[in-house]
């Protein structure tokens, strides 16, 4: 059987097992992922590195909520990456694998959902 | 049941996901009323709603947090600042403790317990700082001029036109007078009439401090300056920077340390003991002693170009004894004050009691007064004090004379001797006291010579 890639620790931590609470910022998590996938995606490829960066710092707080440590350190390495304008030329790649990730994140929370 | 939102707080955030679980974590209490940011920039151009508190994520689409600090820093330096951040780098953390932040908190797994934690601290040294706000407004009430310094005699009133003066500038005071008339109420009154009185109010009463600790407790030491320096201990001078020291007794301070002293008059600002920092001073000095300076200072027992730096206005407060009425006006405020205090019903003074009031002398000023009224008020039956009810002390001065038998002239000596000794040998001005002539005090003095030892 495949891993899950839901770790709601943090969330709960926060939310103190408001229930209610968790669903909304799943669903928030939900609309504003691809958002925020086409943000780094358009920073990466006009090679904007510093919109490719801010996105994927502001991308990193939000799969923090939801996310396993992979994915985390996923978006970690790449947001370094473009920070740090290093190793560019295997962001793109980088980021495709993220995009496949994220979507078999929002695939299994959706299931979640119901 | 309703509840107000007497907190309110501003949350820079831009991602979305984050500002939603802040707000959420903020909202927990009642009493705080969130407002969320997603731009610097606005969170600036609303500054004007006056938040009592701002949290900052680092890293924002329009400018960095650090910018907003920055500005944070000199628009609104009473306004607590969190930074919450998504890096943990102490560099940046450092850097951002430098502007005036209160705490830097990472976006980890603790985040609601120490947000809450810090906030719960702000809380707490906002209410102390209200308190001391509305001590401060109180006290300020109290030391009004008229409510704190009582008296309409001539004498009384040269010493109000002198403290009008005081006020709107900062210029030190120097208050001579015997002892119990009353310095430390007129430095309060003048510390708390001034445009200083939101800034502290610090008394150093210089006779009852030991020399080896005094200059410790005027500027401060750093830990391990001297055996038994165990912790940093900031000095009355800084305590009261931006307000007023009140320097009690100044004339029972050693040559050396009068030497420290005017070094940091003159300079502005003083070293802490055993350090090297440099602290800025704005200070206002209220000095007083119950000698006679300038005699002091001919004696070298003053230093001259410090008695010049303190003397700035010269406030006189007159004995009780050359106050005219104002020793009832004295009493009633006492005994109003200790009912009061005291919670008692209402005590008046019957017109004998006045007038024994009136013709004894007061060695111990207005200290002597409120300690015969107080027990005057307690000795008292049906709330009206009599004369029998005021009872001298057996040291004044004039009930030792007359609890004596002796001659008219024999009284005659005695009372010319202690005036003699009370105007520190002034022939003409207890001449002018006891309205005989200069000849005539002579006399007695070539006379008292010539007794029989």
């Amino acid at each position: 059987m495949e891993k899950t890639r839901i770790d709601l620790t943090y969330l709960e931590t926060f939310a103190g097992g408001d229930k209610n609470f968790i669903k909304e910022m799943m669903e928030r998590f939900l609309s504003d992922a691809p958002i925020q996938l086409t943000e780094i995606k358009q920073g990466i490829e006009s090679k904007d590195w510093k919109v490719a960066y801010k996105s994927l710092h502001s991308f990193k707080s939000s799969v923090n909520f939801i996310a396993i440590q992979k994915i985390k350190d996923h978006v970690l390495s790449m947001e370094k990456m473009a920070k740090a304008e290093k190793d560019l030329d295997q962001l793109p790649q980088e980021y495709d694998k993220l995009e496949n990730e994220i979507q078999l994140l929002i695939n299994e929370l959706k299931i979640n959902l119901i | 049941m309703s509840t107000s939102k007497s907190f309110k707080i501003f949350a820079l955030e831009d991602n979305a996901l984050f500002s939603k679980m802040l707000n959420y974590i903020l909202s927990m209490d009642d009493e705080h009323e969130v407002v969320m940011f997603e731009k610097g920039r606005d969170l600036l151009n609303a500054l004007d709603q006056k938040p009592n508190l701002i949290t900052v994520d680092y890293s924002l689409p329009d400018m960095t947090g650090e910018e907003v600090i920055q500005k944070l820093s000199t628009r609104m330096p009473h306004v607590p600042v969190v930074v919450i951040s998504g890096q943990t780098d102490v560099k940046t953390a450092v850097k951002l403790f430098t502007y005036g932040v209160y705490d830097y908190i990472t976006k980890e797994e603790d985040i609601r317990e120490r947000l809450l934690n810090a906030i719960n601290k702000i809380k707490v040294n906002q209410s102390l700082k209200e308190e001391v706000e509305h001590l401060r407004e109180e006290l300020s009430h109290k030391y009004e001029f008229d409510k704190s310094i009582i008296g309409n005699s001539k004498p009384m009133k040269k010493v109000f036109q002198m403290l009008h003066k005081t006020t709107d500038n900062a210029i030190n005071i120097s208050i001579t007078g015997e002892t119990g008339t009353g310095k430390e109420v007129v430095a309060k009154a003048i510390h708390y009439n001034s445009n200083r009185a939101k800034k502290p109010f610090v008394a150093v009463n210089i006779a009852a401090i030991p020399t080896s600790l005094l200059e410790s407790e005027l500027f401060g030491h750093e830990k391990g300056a001297f055996t038994g320096a165990i912790s940093k201990r900031i000095g009355k001078f800084e305590e009261a920077n931006g307000g007023t020291i009140f320097l009690d007794e100044i004339g029972e301070m050693q040559m050396s340390l009068q030497a420290k002293l005017l070094r940091v008059i003159q300079e502005r600002e003083v070293v802490r003991i055993g350090g090297n920092q440099v602290v800025k001073l704005d200070v206002r000095i209220i000095t007083a002693t119950h000698r006679d300076l300038s005699k002091e200072m001919m004696d070298n027992k003053f230093r001259e170009d410090l008695y010049y730096r303190l003397l700035g206005v010269p406030i006189y407060l007159p004995p009780l004894r050359e106050r005219e009425n104002d020793v009832i006006l004295l009493a009633k405020h006492l005994l109003d004050q200790f009912i009061d205090q005291n919670q008692l019903e209402k005590i008046t003074i019957s017109s004998d009691a006045k007038q024994k009031l009136i013709d004894y002398h007061y060695p111990g000023n207005i200290r002597e007064l409120k300690a015969i009224i107080e027990l005057a008020a307690v000795m008292c039956e049906k709330n009206i004090i009599l004369p029998s009810d005021i009872q001298y002390s057996s040291s004044s001065d004039l009930e030792a004379v007359m609890s004596k038998d002796m001659t008219l002239k024999e009284y005659n000596f005695e009372i010319i001797q202690r005036f003699l000794k009370r105007y520190d040998d002034n022939v003409a001005k207890v001449a002018k006291k006891l309205d005989i002539g200069k000849v005539t005090i002579y006399r007695y003095l070539k006379e008292i010579e010539e007794l029989p030892k």
